[in-house]
């Protein structure tokens, strides 16, 4: 499973990259996490909104924190 | 799942104390409003000179506390709220439409998009990707931060409710005509040349109707939560600053440079350096005002300040190149100026 997690490095950007960490750890999916900062890359996504959350190329969650648990159902 | 205690507990810390919080910030903002008084004990300083040098902050920090608490109880509350309530997926097929009423949309969404700041560029980027055009994500641009909500709260807060109204209006008509003007330029037109080669990478899959309430009050929390820990360190650093500028910046300074027309004009310049987006600015401003600065010129620096901010201009240069950059920044500056004066010569 490949994740990106899309945010200039903000508090809330951090956050989410806790909680989908620990989703993965707890779920124990084999997932590649991975941090885009880069501006122009984030918006070559077209999301209206970071931090953003993007799961086998496909955007899950834009602007928004999400529980670990939220996560969890997008792992599986 | 049967309910016991650990689940009514749960609920009640994610569900009704978000709600609760929220209630009883606007409370404490609407008691002051329709009272003049507080719904409790303000420390007052008195007079700044009679504190040691290393007191000023202390006691100046300690009075806002105590008096500006509730109103960003509310403020912070109410940017978690819009920002995992409000669907912003859905919104984006009308900022795109590419006639001219997505300038307007684009004025008026921009509040409701952005609570932090720091996800302000990648929309604008995200905008023009998506095919907003990008005189209509230059509107967005300049609005979001002069019409956020927690400003605007704050704003009507410490300084006034006419002042904050100003504000957000006349920088509402501002970022359409910049962004229009924007729109005519050869930098814009390349812009869109060369994002048009941008193809966008993904498929979107947000469940957004499929929270539940409460998933999105607890949402709400964390956003809000979250915002609270990025403003608070520069907050505090700012109020430190602003307290001595409060006790020692002479009254004879400001009466001659930031009244009248010339405060007008100075103003619109000294946002540029000035401006952090993190509501230090709103506190400047007071402090400014009681030292005897024209409502006109602090209008003029709420408008222009965070339009033309050092930092989102480097963040917008990296995306879009420095001349388009420059070209709406300049605009700002002249469009903050033609407002402040018209306001100095209306209302005074």
């Amino acid at each position: 499973m490949d994740i990106k997690i899309l945010g200039p490095g903000c508090p809330r950007c951090e956050q989410v990259h806790k909680a989908v960490m620990e989703a993965v750890r707890e779920t124990g999916v084999e997932a590649s996490v991975e941090k885009v900062t880069d501006t122009m890359q984030i918006a070559s996504y077209g999301v209206l909104g970071t931090p953003a959350i993007v799961i086998d190329g496909k955007v899950k969650s834009a602007g928004k924190i999400p529980t670990k648990d939220q996560v969890k159902e997008w792992l599986s | 799942m049967a309910i016991d205690k650990q689940t009514i507990a749960n609920y009640l810390k994610n569900v009704i104390l978000p709600w609760l919080l929220l209630a009883f910030g606007l409370f404490t903002v609407i008691y002051k409003t329709a009272t003049g008084a507080n719904l409790f004990p303000v420390y007052h300083y008195g007079k700044l000179e009679d504190y040691a040098l290393y007191e000023i902050p202390y006691v100046y920090i300690l009075s806002y506390a105590t008096r500006a608490w509730g109103t960003l109880l509310f403020a912070f509350m109410l940017g978690g709220v819009i920002a995992a309530f409000v669907p912003r997926e859905q919104m984006k097929k009308y900022l795109t439409s590419s006639n001219f009423s997505s300038y307007f949309l684009a004025a008026l969404l921009a509040p409701v998009m952005t609570v932090c700041s720091c996800a302000m560029i990648p929309i604008f980027g995200g905008l023009i990707v998506a095919g907003a055009g990008v005189g209509p994500a230059v509107t967005f641009l300049l609005m979001a931060p002069a019409a956020n909500f927690i400003a605007v709260i704050t704003t009507i807060d410490l300084i006034s409710l006419e002042l904050a109204l100003a504000r957000v209006i006349l920088a509402f008509f501002a970022a359409i005509i910049i962004g229009y003007l924007v729109s005519l330029t050869r930098a814009a037109r390349a812009v869109e040349e060369r994002f048009a080669g941008v193809k966008k990478l993904v498929e979107i899959d947000i469940g957004e109707s499929r929270e539940t309430f409460a998933q999105k009050t607890g949402n709400a929390f964390r956003e809000a939560g979250g915002l609270l820990k990025k403003v608070t360190p520069y907050l505090l650093l700012g109020l430190f600053i602003v307290s001595y500028v409060d006790a020692f910046l002479p009254p004879e300074i400001v009466a001659r440079y930031l009244t009248g027309v010339t405060g007008v004009g100075l103003s619109a310049l000294l946002g540029v350096p000035l401006y952090t987006p993190t509501l230090v600015e709103i506190f400047l401003i007071r402090a400014l005002l009681d030292l005897g600065m024209d409502p006109a010129a602090a209008l003029t620096f709420l408008i222009a300040a965070p339009m033309a901010s050092i930092p989102s201009m480097m963040g917008v240069a990296s995306l879009v190149g420095r001349q388009l950059v420059f070209n709406y920044a300049v605009l700002s500056i002249i469009m903050a100026f033609i407002a402040g004066t018209f306001y100095l010569y209306i209302f005074n």
